[in-house]
């Protein structure tokens, strides 16, 4: 043992060691949660700190945030391609070139002009 | 939120944050417990004690001045709560102090030493006068100084090395066969 005298103006580290060691059982976590559930009995707590408040503060629309935003992307292209259909102009003729398959006689797809009678019979017209 | 210094957590106890609290029980709370069970020799009351000092803390958190130590200012409020309690109940001498709180994971042998070394440790401290058990506590286990002991137990900083000594000449003679192997 280290010799150490009584009278030394220093901390025994032995007899520290010893009463640091036995005093308090290893139940730190327990007593932490014991304390802080007294205190909300006190009504001391008030309520959960602010990152629990978050969940409904900030969290949910978080959660929501994504999905959000590409349901309002989706509305907007759906709005503009709509108004891009029914202007009956430049987007209407750009549409219908779009969808147009490839061989596809032009006139059947263009928007301002009447369709013929005569080109949707032309083929039935050659058979006979 | 390790390492935040006792001051943020202060001023976050203030706006009554709960997490803050027990920031600060997990901090201090092993030395208060350790000193309250100086003053009451049994675990049951010293941990209410600590409980009522705890809760008496927060309750006046507003009246601490940050920029004094945290420590100190707690450590005397949970002595008052002790003596207090001790005071209003009769002290159960059927529970020595820790005689049945062991590691749940050592084993047989090394439990029943660690039973026994509690136990004589308990009826050492138990022969010494109740400052003088807090005061070389505080000194050896939990690293205050005189004159911080002085300031908690309210007496001149000469009593606090006199009960220092005596406690450590009386620990180590009743502890002797305990200090060889420990030491």
């Amino acid at each position: 043992m280290k010799d150490f005298d009584s009278s030394d103006h220093r901390p025994d580290p032995v007899i520290g060691r010893l009463l640091r060691e036995h005093l308090v059982p290893d139940d730190k976590d327990a007593f932490v949660v014991r304390m802080q559930a007294a205190a909300r009995q006190e009504g001391l707590s008030r309520g959960a700190p602010p990152r629990r408040r978050g969940f409904f503060a900030l969290e949910l629309p978080e959660a929501w945030f994504r999905p959000g935003i590409a349901a309002a992307a989706a509305l907007l292209v759906g709005v503009l391609l709509g108004a891009r259909v029914t202007d009956g102009g430049s987007g209407s003729v750009w549409l219908a070139e779009a969808l147009r398959p490839a061989g596809a006689p032009a006139e059947l797809f263009a928007v301002d002009a009447r369709p013929d009678p005569q080109l949707f019979l032309a083929p039935l017209l050659e058979a006979q | 939120m390790a390492g935040v210094p006792d001051s943020e957590l202060v001023a976050r106890l203030v706006q009554g944050d709960e997490e803050a609290f027990g920031r600060l029980v997990a901090e201090h709370g092993p030395a208060a417990r350790r000193l309250a069970r100086l003053v009451l020799r049994d675990a049951n009351d010293a941990d209410d004690a600590v409980q009522d000092g705890l809760l008496a803390a927060w309750r006046s958190i507003a009246r601490f001045d940050p920029r004094r130590p945290f420590r100190p200012w707690l450590m005397r409020i949970v002595l008052n709560a002790a003596r207090d309690l001790r005071r209003r109940r009769t002290v159960r001498q059927t529970q020595a102090l820790g005689g049945d709180e062991t590691s749940r994971e050592a084993p047989p042998d090394r439990q029943a030493g660690r039973a026994l070394l509690r136990a004589r440790l308990a009826e050492a401290l138990a022969t010494l006068p109740e400052r003088a058990r807090v005061a070389v506590t505080l000194f050896d286990a939990e690293g205050y100084s005189h004159g911080e002991i002085a300031e908690l137990l309210d007496v001149p900083e000469g009593t606090v090395r006199s009960d220092v000594f005596h406690a450590r000449r009386n620990l180590r003679v009743l502890l002797a066969p305990f200090l060889e192997e420990v030491g």
